[in-house]
Formats: C-alpha cells, structure tokens, sequence
C-alpha cells in the first residue's frame, strides 16, 4: 500500500541528454540565459546543437534521429567528450526553500504572503531575487508626478492586504478610492446603452499606483521578514538545472555564485524565464491593439467628489477614465497600433483634445477625426491643437433625432495632461499551459496575461500569491517537501479554472463591445438595459469587477474591534446593517450553508431509521425466541 | 496518502487537549489566534520519533521537517538505501541526516526494543498486516512509548470491501501493488485492535481511555478512524462520523488509523 518507494527518482544516466524542442529565448527576455533543464552534465552550446538537429520542427531530423539511434548515441558520447560543467557544491546558507524570482508585484506580495503564514515563517528559508535594484521602489517618495502604472486593488485584495499587514504602509493619499463606476457605448447618436455601479457603502475598488504598492509590501518584508526573507537585488539569473534527484533547482547568478532552492517560484513576468526552463507553453493571442496610458489633469468638481471611474467602448476598443485625486485622473485608451502610435506623437496640447474627444464625441465625428490625425501622421506632420480646434468645427456633429436622451454623465473635461507620462504597451491574453513545472511553479503575469478593460491583471496576481502561499503552508505544516508536486497540486487546482474564467470573459467582452454590426448592437443595448434595471444582476457582474464584501479573517476582526463593540462570542461588524450584498459569492455560501443543514438532517434521520430496524429486528428476534421456548 | 496519515498524528499530537495554553477569561478574545497558532511551525520539535517500516522514508522526512528526531527503521536493506539517498538529495534533510536529526537504520523493532530505545512518537504506517505476530508485534511497538507519548498506526481491515479494494482491485486488477503483497487472513478489524491493547498491553493502567467515547468504548484503548479516497477532490481523506455510528464504522472498512496515548 505504501506508495513511497514508486515515488522515488532515479537520477538520469548521465552521458545521455534528452532531444527535447529547441528553447526560444524570448526577444525582450530580461538576460541572455541558457536554459538545460535535466541535462546536468552537458556544456550549453552542445544542446544547441543537439536541439538544432532534432528539432520536432524538422520532421526529417525527427526522422533521421529515430532511424539511427547509432548515430544518436555517437553523437552524445561526443557531446559527453566535452568537459562538463558540473553544477558545483553549494554551501548550505546558498540553500533556500523557496526562491522567488522578480522582485515585482506579483513577487514581493508573494513573500508578504509567506510571510504571513505562520508555519512557513518560522521554517524555512526564503530569497527573493531582483535582477535590478530595488532602490527605485524602496527610495519612492509618495509625493510628485503620478507614476503611469498605476493599477485598481479590489476590495477583496484591499482586505487581504490590510490582514497581512501590507496596507498600513500604503501611501494613503497617494490611493483613491472608485465609489460608482459608468460603463456606457454610443454607437448610434439615439442609443446609450449605460451601466451605472451605484455606491456600495465601500469603495469597489482602490487606484493606486504600482510603486505605491511595491513600496509598501518592500517595507512590509524588511520590517518582519529580518532572517527569514532574503533579498538579492541586482542580480541576475544567469542559468537554471534542475539538481541530483530533480529534488532541487540550481542558479547561477553573476559568474560563479551558485543557489539551491527547493522550489522556485517564477514571479518574473510575461517572458518569464522560469516558465520557459519549465518548458511550459502558453496559449492565447495578441489582440489588434495597443493601450496609451496618460496622467490627466482637471479642475476640481465643487459638485462630485472625483471617485467615478468611466469606461466607454469604442469600435477600437475601450477608453477608460480612472481617478487619481480631485484634480487628476488616469486614462486607459486601448486603441488600433496605427492609432496608438499616432496618439503618442501628438503635442500633450493636441492629445489633451483628443482626449476630451475620445469621452465626448458621437463615434461617427470620432473616427472622421481619426481618420484625419492618422492621415496628417503619416506624412509626418502629427496635427496640433489648432488643427484639431479647426477639424471640430468643420466635422458634422449628428444630433439626436429623439429629442430625449439617456446620456450618461461624462468624465470631466481634461485640461492638460501630464507629458513624461504617456506611454504605450500591447495587449495580450495568454495562459500558461500549467503554472507547475519540476520544483517550479508560476505566478502572476508568468501565468496569465488580460486585456486590461476589467482591471483583473493585477488582482489576479494576488490572488495567485494568497492562494499559493496558503497551499505552502498546509504543505509544511505536515511536512511536505515543498517543491513536490504533491504539496503544490492544489494551487493550480484552484487558480486555473477561476484565472481561466476571467481571462475568457475580459476576451469576450472585448469583442462584444467592439463590434458595431446592427444585431449585436441591438442584443447589446437591450441586454445593457436589462442589466442596468436588475440590481441583483448588477451586483453579481460587480462582484467580479471589482466588489466584494469585506471579508477579513477571523483573527484580524477580532484585532480590529473595539471594545464597547465586543458581545460575547458575536461579532457586531461596522457593515452588518447593510444587509447581505454578497453578489453571486454570498448566495453560493448561503446554499453550501443549506447543503450542510440538509445533510446534517437526512443523516440524523438516517441514524433513527436505522435504529429503529434494530429495534424491531431485536424485538422480533425476541418474539421468535419466546415462541420457540413456548 | 502520506499528507493524510500526518494531518492524523497532527490532530492528535499537537491538537490533543492537554496541550497549549491554559483557557482563561481575559484571553478569550484571542481564542481564534491561539488556536490557529497551535499545530503549525515546528509543533514536532524536541519530540523522538520511530517510523517501523519506513520504506523509501516519506514519513520520516516529513517528520523530521517538522522538528523531529526521527528514526526510520525497515527490514530491508535496500528500502534503507533509498530511503538515505531519497533524503540525502534534499537541501534541508541532507544537513539534518548530518546532524543526526534524521536516522535510517536497517533493523527491526524488537531489537530496538531489546536496546531499551524510547520514543515521544512511535508510528508504523501498514506494518502490522504484513507482520507474522502481530500481538508480539503491538506489545513491542508499545513498549517503547515513552510515558506521555503517543502510538500511531494505520493498517487495513478484514472486511468484504478491504479485499474487493485493497486484494482484487489494487492487486489483481489494477496492479498498483504487486499480487501476493497482502493476506486476507492478516487484516486486523479496528475493535480487535482495540481490544488487544485492552486486554493484553496493560489496558488503563497504561494508556489513557478514549474520552470521546467512554461510555462506549468499555473495555477498549485507543481511538480508531477511517482513511478514504476521495476521487473527486483526488486525495486521501479522514473520515468523519461520531464514536460508535454505524456511518463510522462504514469508513472505517478499509484504511484505518489507530491511536492510543501512554499514561503520563
């Protein structure tokens, strides 16, 4: 029964290397990294020639490969023939448990959430490795120009965050709060299909910049991690083998110094080089379309506080106006290459009334504007604001035929935006195949990457970290062997279905809401309507963008509260009076509540039916007796 | 399997009762904290452990990371040669094996026992059916417990579904064992275990009763539950079920552990 002797591994022969695909090294990897995964005793440029020759391809090579495995061998006695590299002997204060590598969000929220984990804190060793410095993050003032990174934390992140103990380092004036939100299309002058996310009693999400948060998990980690976290900034990996047994990973980083973790946790962005050593494909696809992101400024409303965030879906895709503060806003405009382009070259004068144009305009003014700024930007004479002044005042405006309107409240007007800070990234779904390799597992923008319309990227992060470290520390706390996959399978088992939900649902709703064919508007003007008029729905679409109640962990309520608030073993939150607003997440509590109830019951009434067979069998087993003795 | 058998010696070595800090008025509050805090971290350290039949050693690593002197012994020299090289291989279990934490050592019990060797924790997972006296066998395991410490078993039972699971499915079907590996006529049903050590291992005198279960368990040491397979979550499971409920014996048809603690 005992299935631990099956479980062993036996180390490879070590003159035979295994023709695997060749590996791609990505273009904009972050160093020139050789990666030979198993092949403990085979020079780098060897494999390479290997691969080049077996590669699957070149079905020929495959061919010629199966056909003379003489060859095959001949080859790699000759590959055994040059000097190996042995990984050499590391000391053991090189030897980590867990080695984080990227010292990013996705990576220092990772360690914070170790951290957290009592079991894991108090046993094992842990390095996190930063190919640059961390100076930048650690030195952030909190005050000036607002970063162009800039990210939404869901309330349900916000909360985890707090427990650990991260958000009390959060710059707080530096974090605003999105209290309602207004999702609306125009794709004819008479219909404006709106959403409108009223007030919760809490904000739905926090804008808040990435520095802001890296910040403050970096100082989260040296105030607790002392002796228990490791950092190593500065530092790049410059290769990767898997260890004797495959029960630990090697890495070189610089030229000579070796480290041994058990686990390695690939927390190192979209290219990451963990997942290419891991030979994990990714799948999925590039969409048609960059993002510009800019800082703009406004005047302060005397009427709104500015804590709406708008989103408007363009037949290029989505522009979104997120706040920052009363008199700053951030702006997500993910829009054709061509356009992207032709946006970034414009005066911040002329891209401030583009701006305003793209919240404001009927489509149909819209693209007749970008159509002429695409044409002026390619004959290398980018429009300036007078231009475009000129253009609006000549383009034709459609009026709404109807006479009423539904239009939504607009973003306020822009004046000015803030120059160093537009920039433009492509946007691209993809999912890793596995988020678990041999002693290595992925997470973050590693795993997955998301049109950023939901502003889920980020949030699915850490909901990654949360979800790992928890399966970390139910691992150790009965002695796992953390890099087996034993201890890691839950993980994956958890995050793979939801991540893959939210990927897939961002992807369609991209789509959906760009497309400007008169069925689908039709379908999605009605369906918007429906939404709009159903609170229930709405709640539940909020829930995943966004909103959630606040849960917190037991023990931190119970830190939390204050005395006069304390009753006997009852707990009387600041939000009880409003009521369950759970969305779609309470309701599944409430009939996994009621599964339980009914269980409990039908098992009691299956006991008493049982005892009562008894009973009677007993009692006619009696009766016979007494006849027979009779 | 191996997390589940450990989840068991974790509810009942750092859980059990008598651990832990006294409950006291002013610090109810922090009832939850307390609690979450215990059987967490290094909640085997300072305590001496013996796996009986380690095999490749995946118990006695576990233990051992959780701050344990552990101690493996098999009958078979060559379980004890994977075993070491299976530790070895480990970054944190090779500095262990170094400092003595972590012993394998081809034996068996009884000469552990002639050596008068005392343990905190004495566990021998799916030993017992495979022994040719298992009452020698049990006396033997009990005898090295040390006063206050803590005997863990797991082992199969002698039911219908024992030998459609463990002999023809496992065995003969799927081969996940090898035929020949397990006899029918060796499983020990869980009340003959218990009673055993009532009758034959010193009884109350020597091993605290099951105080869950008092009132029905007359006459029996130790407390018996089921380990079952749950295909849909894919992993072992403890069983549920109250003492004495036929849905706890249900669980108990198969897997089983037992446990019994030593009289301080």
């Amino acid at each position: 029964m005992r299935a631990s002797t099956s479980l062993l591994t036996v180390p490879r022969a070590s003159g035979r290397t295994i023709c695997t695909r060749p590996l791609p090294l990505p273009s904009t990897s972050r160093s020139s990294i050789n990666y030979h995964p198993r092949s403990l005793h085979t020079p780098p440029s060897s494999l390479v020639r290997q691969d080049a020759r077996t590669s699957p391809c070149n079905p020929q090579a495959i061919l010629s490969s199966r056909l003379s495995a003489g060859r095959a061998r001949n080859h790699s006695s000759s590959a055994a023939a040059e000097p190996p590299k042995a990984i050499p002997e590391i000391s053991e204060e090189n030897s980590y448990d867990i080695v984080i590598i990227g010292g990013a969000n996705a990576g220092l929220a990772f360690a914070c959430a170790l951290l957290s984990q009592p079991t894991i804190s108090s046993t094992t060793k842990i390095l996190l490795l930063e190919g640059s410095s961390l100076d930048k993050t650690r030195n952030w003032s909190g005050e000036g120009a607002w970063e162009n990174r800039i990210s939404s934390l869901t309330w349900e992140n916000i909360s985890w965050l707090e427990s650990i103990g991260v958000w009390k380092h959060i710059e707080q004036s530096r974090s605003c709060p999105v209290e309602e939100m207004i999702i609306w299309a125009n794709p004819s002058p008479n219909s404006f299909p709106t959403i409108h996310f009223p007030p919760l009693g809490h904000p739905m999400a926090r804008m808040t910049e990435n520095m802001n948060l890296q910040r403050a998990l970096l100082r989260r980690i040296e105030e607790i991690g002392k002796g228990k976290v490791d950092i190593k900034e500065g530092k790049k990996v410059q290769e990767m083998r898997l260890g004797e047994g495959e029960r630990w990973v090697g890495l070189r980083v610089g030229e000579t110094e070796w480290i041994k973790g058990s686990l390695v946790v690939g927390a190192d962005g979209p290219n990451s080089p963990v997942r290419l050593f891991s030979k994990i494909e990714t799948y999925g696809h590039a969409y048609q379309t960059h993002a510009v992101v800019a800082t703009l400024n406004h005047p302060p409303s005397s009427l709104y506080p500015n804590t709406t965030a708008f989103q408007r879906f363009l037949p290029t895709g989505p522009i979104a106006f997120l706040p920052l503060s009363s008199e700053a806003s951030t702006m997500v405009w993910s829009t054709l290459p061509p356009h992207a382009a032709a946006l970034k070259r414009l005066s911040p004068e002329a891209l401030t009334l583009m701006v305003n144009c793209g919240y404001q305009l009927p489509e149909s003014t819209l693209t007749a504007l970008t159509d002429e700024m695409i044409r002026a930007d390619q004959l290398g004479q980018p429009l300036s604001a007078n231009q475009i002044n000129d253009l609006l005042a000549s383009l034709p405006i459609p009026g709404n035929t109807v006479g009423e309107t539904d239009q939504p409240i607009l973003p306020p007007t822009i004046t000015s935006i803030h120059a160093p800070s537009v920039a433009s990234f492509p946007l691209r779904l993809s999912h890793a195949n596995e988020y678990l390799g041999k002693r290595t597992a992925l997470v973050g923008d590693a795993a997955h990457t998301i049109h950023p319309l939901a502003g889920q990227g980020l949030n699915q992060g850490l909901a990654d970290v949360r979800c790992l470290a928890e399966v970390l520390e139910n691992a150790r706390k009965l002695g796992g062997d953390l890099g087996s996959i034993t201890s890691l399978a839950d993980y994956p088992r958890e995050r793979y279905p939801l991540n893959h939900l939210i990927l897939s649902t961002t992807d369609k709703l991209h789509y959906i809401f760009r497309a400007r064919n008169g069925i689908v508007n039709w379908f999605r003007g009605t369906g918007l309507e429906i939404i709009n008029e159903l609170g229930p729905l709405k709640k539940l679409l909020m829930g995943g963008a966004g909103a959630k109640p606040n849960i917190t962990t037991r023990g931190e309520i119970s830190k939390s509260r204050k005395n006069d608030e304390r009753e006997f073993g009852r707990v009387r939150g600041a939000g009880d009076e409003l009521g369950q607003i759970g969305g779609w997440q309470m309701t599944a509590a409430n009939g996994v509540e009621s599964w339980f109830t009914i269980k409990g019951v039908a098992k009691m009434a299956g006991e008493v039916g049982v005892g009562l067979v008894r009973e009677g069998m007993r009692k006619a087993v009696g009766a016979l007796d007494n006849r027979s003795k009779r | 399997m191996n997390p589940t058998r450990i989840e068991y010696i974790r509810q009942k070595v750092a859980l059990s009762p008598s651990g832990g800090e006294e409950w006291t008025f002013e610090n109810r509050h922090s009832d939850f904290e307390r609690e979450s805090k215990r059987g967490t971290g290094l909640w085997l350290s300072g305590k001496r452990c013996l796996d009986v039949g380690c095999g490749g050693g995946l118990l006695s690593e576990s233990l051992a990371r959780l701050g344990g002197q552990v101690v493996g012994v098999d009958a078979s020299e060559s379980n004890i040669g994977i075993a070491t090289t299976h530790a070895q291989q480990d970054p944190s279990l090779s500095t262990k094996m170094q400092n003595g934490e972590l012993k394998f050592v081809h034996s068996s019990a009884e000469v552990l026992r002639d050596a008068g060797e005392k343990f905190d924790v004495v566990c021998a997972m799916e030993v017992l059916e495979h022994v040719d006296q298992p009452g020698e066998f049990m006396k033997c395991l009990g005898e090295m417990v040390k006063p206050g410490g803590h005997l863990i078993l797991s082992t199969i039972s002698r039911t219908p579904l024992s030998q459609l699971l463990t002999l023809t499915l496992a065995e003969d079907v799927l081969r996940l064992v090898t035929p020949g590996t397990h006899t029918y006529r060796k499983f020990v049903k869980p009340h003959e275990l218990r009673r055993f050590v009532y009758s034959d291992m010193g009884g109350y005198d020597t091993w605290y009763r099951n105080e869950d279960a008092s009132d029905i368990r007359m006459e029996e040491v130790g407390e018996t539950r089921g380990i079952v397979y749950d295909p849909l979550a894919g992993k072992w499971k403890l069983w549920g079920g109250v003492e004495g409920s036929t849905w706890k014996e249900v669980g108990e048809g198969c897997n089983y552990m037992y446990y019994a603690r030593k009289r301080a």
